[in-house]
């Protein structure tokens, strides 16, 4: 094989580079800036300190809105689990019209705008009296939970030895047994990170939380949204780098739980809903 | 009855689905027909909406007003041109992370989740700090004498295009390393075999086999711009606005349901009109290669 680096080769590196340069440029400079020693932000230093972190930790204007973000987002990945487990097991290996159909059902909120699907929101939790609730809000963030979820469980799950399953009840098996035995074992990995998807979903959505929070349980990122308007304190700075360092956690699991093939494969899977 | 069907292994369970799609159906479906109707009300200060009245109005009130028609070019444009941007982007990293070897592929595929999974706020505000006319690179510019007068990158159409691209940029990269990554890599060798050369077979054999991929990821990220409100609040100009500024100003400040339904209804149609085209575009263009 010849090494000489072809202009074809040279190319898609290049703007490859460029490309990922690009998207982790807003996150160097926010985390950089975040640990800055001077009262308001200016241009990134070598000088850091950990004074704005130590602001956002002991004031409740930012530490309450996390606990809010907190609560919804377990409640939106509880839910995004309990609804998709069954669908991505019942649909993962049916054919045909009807389970296409359903299949469609369940995935149709996610290629919905945000603001599509806050403003019918609104409406809709206002006259049933749910909007400004908790279970509000996470249920309208298990709108894009479970689709996510639903495709993470669906993969692993397609991916999985299925005859282990129909062994289990040749051999006896009662179709409790099999499932809690065979089938869950199998799609472990799949529920872990369709359940961490559908709450980084959830902890970062801004636009149905915007619409559908109140004050009391005003999530986060709501938060950061008015004191970007108002305030360019580095504390801001500090509270996103909290979401950046979360955000790298989250990667990493995801990553050790499907492998980086799984989540290429899960979060791609989205495309390869749009066109069926 | 053969064996599985005695077992109940081949019953059909897709009944089990229903739960997910009764989610679908209250908080999507009865809402967008709720929005439907509201959009159709008659409103009068002081209130969202007067319930049981039927009108036109919200949907008049802003067919005949140039600025709003305005508003609704201007989102069409500004998506059309960051979806092209993301996709030029998008492509090559999609096809390195596809030939990279496995530690660089971790890396790269760590590069885009985690702006993926990162806030958008957080990265619009990344933006802001780097390109506002008193932020980290005017700074720099001007320091070093380079020049004299902040550039103008943000408040205006090319801010809102970077931080479109920004954030669809991500789901664009995955949905085409997925396709990319189910291609069959025996076609591009028979292609060099029998004699293409390396750009060649790239432009003959992997980028009209991508075409899906490329399209879905288009439609995916062209739906999103369309919707977005964060961008081009925070990096857009005041005088040129995306129909989603218009639609929460009505929703929540100015408290006009009536109008706001209308916008969003409209909204929604647009879009749905364009994923149709794609899906018989698609259709179509899966009959030729057929053929």
């Amino acid at each position: 094989m010849n090494r000489v680096l072809s202009w074809e080769s040279l190319s898609y590196r290049l703007i490859g580079g460029l490309a990922a340069a690009f998207l982790l440029a807003p996150i160097v400079m926010v985390v950089w800036l975040s640990f800055t020693p001077s009262d308001y932000l200016s241009k990134p230093s070598l000088q850091f300190s950990s004074r704005w972190y130590e602001v956002i930790i002991s004031d409740e204007r930012w530490t309450q809105p996390f606990m809010h973000s907190l609560i919804i987002a377990v409640m939106a990945a509880a839910i995004s689990l309990c609804l998709a487990t069954p669908a991505a097991l019942a649909l993962a290996r049916a054919e045909g019209r009807r389970a296409g159909g359903l299949t469609f059902g369940v995935m149709v909120p996610f290629f919905m705008p945000g603001l599509i699907l806050a403003v019918g929101l609104l409406m809709f939790e206002t006259q049933i009296r749910l909007a400004g609730t908790y279970p509000g809000v996470a249920l309208a963030h298990a709108l894009w939970g479970v689709p996510i979820a639903f495709l993470a469980i669906r993969a692993v799950y397609q991916g999985a030895d299925y005859s282990a399953e129909e062994a289990a009840r040749v051999l006896g098996a009662g179709p409790v047994t099999a499932f809690f035995r065979i089938t869950v074992p199998a799609i472990l990995p799949g529920m872990a990170v369709g359940a961490l998807f559908a709450f980084v979903i959830s902890f970062n959505e801004f636009m149905m939380a915007l619409f559908l929070t109140a004050p009391s349980n005003q999530t986060l990122p709501v938060t950061i949204w008015t004191s970007l308007r108002y305030e360019v304190s580095p504390a801001v700075a500090a509270i996103s780098s909290v979401f950046i360092g979360l955000s790298v956690i989250a990667a990493l699991i995801g990553i050790w739980l499907v492998g980086s093939r799984g989540v290429v494969e899960i979060g791609g899977g989205k495309g390869e809903e749009a066109r069926a | 009855m053969s064996l599985r069907e005695r077992l109940g292994l081949r019953s059909d369970r897709v009944w089990l689905a229903l739960p997910a799609v009764a989610l679908t159906v209250i908080f999507f479906v009865v809402p967008i027909i709720l929005m439907g109707r509201i959009s159709l009300t008659e409103h009068v200060s002081g209130g969202a909406y007067v319930k049981g009245t039927w009108s036109w109005e919200g949907y008049r009130s802003f067919l005949t007003n140039s600025l709003y028609l305005k508003t609704f070019f201007y989102t069409l444009w500004v998506s059309l041109l960051a979806s092209a941007v993301c996709l030029a982007l998008s492509y090559p990293l999609a096809y390195w992370m596809n030939r990279a070897r496995p530690r660089l592929r971790v890396v790269l595929i760590f590069a885009v989740i985690v702006p993926l999974w990162t806030n958008l706020l957080v990265l619009l505000y990344g933006w802001l700090i780097m390109l506002s006319p008193r932020g980290v690179i005017n700074l720099w510019l001007m320091d070093s004498g380079l020049r004299d007068t902040p550039m103008r990158v943000v408040y205006n159409t090319s801010g809102v295009v970077i931080g479109l691209v920004q954030i669809t940029m991500p789901y664009a990269v995955l949905i085409l390393a997925a396709v990319l990554a189910g291609q069959d890599p025996a076609l591009v060798e028979a292609s060099r075999n029998l004699g293409a050369t390396r750009s060649k077979s790239f432009l003959r054999v992997t980028l009209p086999l991508s075409m899906p991929g490329i399209a879905s990821a288009a439609t995916v990220v062209f739906v999103w711009a369309m919707g977005e409100y964060a961008t081009p609040q925070l990096l857009g100009s005041t005088r040129n606005r995306f129909v989603s500024q218009e639609v929460s100003e009505q929703m929540l400040s100015a408290f006009n349901w009536s109008r706001g339904a209308a916008l969003a209804i409209t909204l929604f149609c647009l879009i749905i009109v364009v994923l149709m085209l794609v899906q018989a575009g698609l259709r179509v263009a899966a009959r030729r290669t057929q053929m």
